[in-house]
């Protein structure tokens, strides 16, 4: 199979600054954990080859900085995505409240045309705190979730590689599906011009 | 050169070679492929051979005449309807590389319309063969259906597209494939043992007009008409090797080095069209096998280990391949290498920096604690001057046990005329200064419980405490660090200082307050000063300047971006044409960079040495968009010639992290300083000379307010606006 069959799959990772997005992105990708994690500046972005549903694709995570100053930054990076994955930490209330703010911003930033159907995931990390130190329970979170629209939620613990997988899968399969509708309605337009120019030449025939 | 007389009817070029169903793999998809046919064309009577044309030549493009010519031709070659093809001795094992002598003229003359060197509506194009670098040739195998040529041209900024020929399509190949099946000698061309190929045909035909090598370094790439030095850098010496590949990946540092960069990042040049095909090598594991040695290098595995697309694969393999080349170059031409490169990547221009110019342009040796306390006299006072001081440390830097009392200098916490006497005075009282604003926070207990902007700075400035440089022996966790963000006990005192002094420069600055990335700011003074109230006012000091990457509407980092935009169109024009073709213009990869001046970027020990050169203001107080715009230049080639996207750029760049060259980088920004102050004053020359009546035109060369601004070692202030109650955090 060809890179360039490859699906390429832009999911972008959203959340208060300190709720673990770099260290879900690293868990998911690299499969560790590490304490020394830096705060996110700018964003980066790491590649990962999945196969779902003997599909290949190319997942492109993007982390972003918490802080909310530099989402200005975001215009750019949230450009194109598939699937936009919600983070908050279960033992910070605000980073909870948060959600609906992140979620709406990236609706406008990302100049989303149907944002009723675009795919979100949101992800209450640090579930492995003790529970005396949880602020945000489950039953709390499920419910605002579903009336948000129904997101799919899940609780990871990106320290010890609780749900990671499950919830990245599901990203993964909620984005491919994002992509193939898109493909489906939107022209794809090459980076290099020359092609329309050529194809439309090439079918005219001789 | 044709010995055979015969006019060339106007507007037509004689065909010496043709291959018919020869597409181009646009996408992935079939229905997008376009079939023509690959020829090679003496454009006018008495064309020398290196005028010859190799053109690609849709079908789409062709009238009626030409394409039954073109069918003609595939099928009979110069020799017309006798079995041999094109004259070459394909019966013989006597056939040489050298090329056939004339006794091989063409026999049969057909002409079409001489093709398009190049077509916007169309894929025509056609290369000189004078402009022919190299040819990459993938044979057909049995598991690569399709064998397919790429075109490398010497202009390495012209790409072309790979060519597969569909032999099974191909009345030509067909035949040909028939002759052999019916002859017991093997063509004598297709030496690798392979299956025929429609390929073949094109390089043992192509051999007729030009000298062709096979490299042993990289067994698919063809040189055409190499020099004696391409020859020597590409074809190592293996005189005395039965094997030379077998040779060659022994030694394959010492090949990969040696090996012409060109050819190299010709390797990695790939476009739209090939790139798909490339993907496909690398998947197959089809790496030439020196390249795949390289590859498992443990440095070069790090880099490669995951990569997404082959294009960015490429352009690492390209830029570790880069770095070792240069690495030796440097120990080869020693002084000289600099003047060389900066000749060659900048251009003419660069010979008219004067000799005292480029003399500034090696680095020095970093001050030593004997040489720094030489330049005090007894009484601990400067006796050079200042501008002699950050002349040396700008070019060399600074030894770690100079670094403390230094930096308190270069960042204005000491003034450069203070006696050691008068210093420790003033250490004294700006101790208790600090003091004040420490006392400040750790008091007002009311804002601690009821001030939602202070409790949202404290978990901030907590979180990012305990995630700032924790791989530093003095800020390694303790077993006593809790794991709770807000949490006072960090266990670590040294953590404790350093939010110490971001509470107290929360103060001391309120409208800012803390954001982001300061943190990373202050722990190297920290690390260095090692001196709480001292490390506050460097630290203050250092904010000064840097205020304005964190204003809260981001204006000074776009402004910022915007000069290094500008600067780039001014300096690398090309490459700035490319970033834009890239939706990479907005170069904002460089926002992290230039928000904590590389710190993310650069090893620790590095970070200190790029910010000391820094603060001295030696050129411009902005020198680290020079900086930015030296990691642009050395990586232009590069970027042009694999990143075709904006995320390919965005990650290329990101991963330049851990691998900038400090010292080298220091160099090329000084020369590109030079450089442009330079053109500056030419255009401001020019603009003066034209004098007023020529506004309009000269308008157009005016230099704008930012780039002027860089010339300017005052240092850029922009302040935050007050803040007011209603100020949203953040």
């Amino acid at each position: 199979m060809s890179t360039r069959k490859k699906t390429i799959l832009k999911v972008i990772i959203l959340g208060d600054s300190g709720v673990g997005k770099t260290s879900l992105m690293q868990q998911f990708i690299n499969g560790k954990f590490s304490q020394q994690y830096k705060a996110t500046i700018g964003a980066d972005f790491l590649p990962k080859d999945l196969v779902i549903d003997d599909k290949q694709v190319t997942m492109q995570i993007w982390d972003t900085a918490g802080q909310e100053r530099f989402q200005s930054l975001g215009v750019a990076f949230y450009r194109g995505s598939d699937c936009c994955v919600l983070v908050y930490d279960v033992t910070n209330t605000k980073s909870f409240e948060n959600l609906q703010s992140w979620r709406d911003e990236f609706l406008i930033q990302a100049n989303i045309k149907d944002p009723d159907n675009f795919p979100f995931v949101v992800i209450g990390n640090k579930i492995d705190v003790e529970e005396n130190k949880r602020l945000v329970s489950s039953k709390k979170a499920q419910t605002v979730c579903a009336s948000l629209g129904n997101l799919p939620y899940f609780e990871t613990s990106a320290k010890e590689a609780v749900n990671v997988e499950q919830a990245f899968d599901v990203v993964a399969r909620n984005a491919l599906q994002q992509e193939e509708s898109l493909e489906f309605s939107d022209d794809y337009t090459d980076a290099v011009n020359i092609h329309v120019d050529g194809d439309a030449y090439g079918s005219c025939g001789c | 050169m044709s010995a055979i007389s015969g006019s060339f009817p106007p507007g037509k070029g004689q065909l010496l070679f043709a291959k018919s169903k020869v597409y181009i793999h646009v996408t992935s998809s079939k229905k997008d492929n376009v079939v023509g046919y690959l020829t090679i064309i003496k454009p006018y009577q008495g064309s020398p051979n290196l005028d010859l044309v190799v053109a690609y030549i849709p079908e789409s493009d062709l009238e009626k005449e030409d394409k039954e010519t073109l069918d003609y031709f595939d099928l009979y070659g110069l020799d017309g309807e006798n079995t041999n093809f094109y004259g070459s001795g394909t019966q013989g094992s006597n056939s040489t590389k050298e090329g056939l002598s004339s006794s091989n003229l063409p026999q049969v003359k057909k002409f079409i319309t001489r093709p398009k060197m190049s077509s916007l509506s169309s894929y025509a194009f056609g290369l000189t063969i004078a402009n022919l670098f190299s040819i990459q040739v993938r044979a057909k195998t049995s598991s690569l259906w399709y064998g397919s040529v790429v075109l490398h041209p010497k202009d390495t900024l012209e790409k072309v597209p790979a060519l597969f020929f569909h032999d099974d399509e191909c009345p030509g190949t067909i035949r040909e494939q028939k002759l052999k099946s019916e002859s017991f000698s093997p063509f004598a061309d297709n030496f690798n043992g392979g299956l025929y190929w429609g390929g073949d045909r094109f390089i043992s035909c192509l051999r007729n007009y030009c000298v062709l090598e096979y490299s042993p370094l990289e067994k698919n790439m063809v040189l055409v008409n190499p020099t004696k030095e391409d020859s020597l850098n590409f074809i190592p010496n293996v005189v005395d090797s039965k094997d030379p590949l077998e040779n060659a990946t022994q030694s394959v540092d010492q090949l990969v080095t040696k090996a012409k960069w060109k050819v190299l990042t010709g390797l990695a040049t790939i476009t739209t069209f090939a790139k798909k095909q490339i993907g496909h090598v690398a998947e197959n594991n089809r790496l030439p096998e020196p390249i795949k040695k390289m590859l498992q290098k443990p440095e070069v595995k790090l880099i490669g280990d995951e990569f997404d697309s082959a294009n960015v694969y490429l352009a690492r393999w390209a830029l570790a391949v880069q770095h070792e080349a240069e690495k030796s170059r440097k120990l080869i031409i020693g002084n000289n290498y600099y003047h060389q490169l900066i000749s060659s990547e900048l251009g003419d221009n660069f010979g008219s920096l004067t000799p005292v110019e480029l003399s500034k342009a090696t680095r020095m040796k970093p001050i030593s604690k004997i040489e720094w306390d030489n330049l005090f006299d007894s009484t601990g006072r400067l006796q050079v001057t200042v501008e002699e001081v950050k002349d040396r440390v700008f070019h060399g830097g600074l030894e770690d046990p100079v670094r403390k009392e230094a930096w308190l200098f270069l960042l204005g916490v000491f003034s450069w005329d203070t006696s050691s006497q008068e210093r420790e005075q003033l250490a004294q009282s700006l101790e208790n200064n600090y003091e004040e604003y420490n006392q400040n926070w750790r008091t007002d207990m009311e804002r601690q419980q009821n001030d939602e902007f202070w409790k949202d700075q404290k978990v901030r400035i907590h979180k990012d405490i305990r995630r700032t440089d924790r791989e530093l022996d003095i800020f390694k966790p303790t077993s006593a660090e809790s794991d709770e963000e807000d949490d006072e006990t960090f266990g670590n005192p040294h953590l404790l200082i350093l939010r110490d002094i971001l509470f107290s420069y929360n103060e001391l600055n309120y409208n800012l307050g803390y954001v982001q990335g300061m943190s990373d700011l202050l722990s190297p003074l920290y690390y260095t000063i090692r001196d709480q109230s001292l490390t506050f006012w460097a630290f203050v000091n250092f904010m000064e300047p840097m205020e304005r990457n964190f204003v809260k509407d981001l204006s000074g980092m776009k402004l910022q971006m915007l000069t290094l935009n500008e600067l780039v169109q001014f300096m690398i024009p090309d490459l700035y044409v490319h970033l834009e073709k890239c939706d990479s213009n907005s170069l904002f990869f460089f926002f992290r960079m230039l928000l904590v001046w590389f710190k993310r970027e650069l090893s620790f020990a590095d970070t200190m040495r790029l910010w000391e050169v820094l603060w001295t203001n030696y050129y411009s107080s902005q020198f680290v968009i020079f900086f930015a715009l030296a990691i642009l230049e050395k990586n232009s080639k590069i970027i042009i010639n694999t990143l075709n996207q904006f995320d390919q750029i965005l990650k290329f760049m990101n991963d330049l992290s851990g691998h900038l060259e400090l010292d080298d980088l220091l160099i090329r920004a000084e020369l590109l300083f030079l450089k442009f102050r330079q053109m500056v004053e030419l255009v401001d020359r020019r603009n003066a000379n034209t004098g007023a009546n020529a506004l309009q035109e000269s308008s157009q060369l005016a230099i704008s307010k930012e780039l002027r601004q860089l010339l300017s070692k005052d240092p850029v202030i922009h302040k935050e606006e007050p803040r007011t109650t209603d100020t949203p955090f953040g």
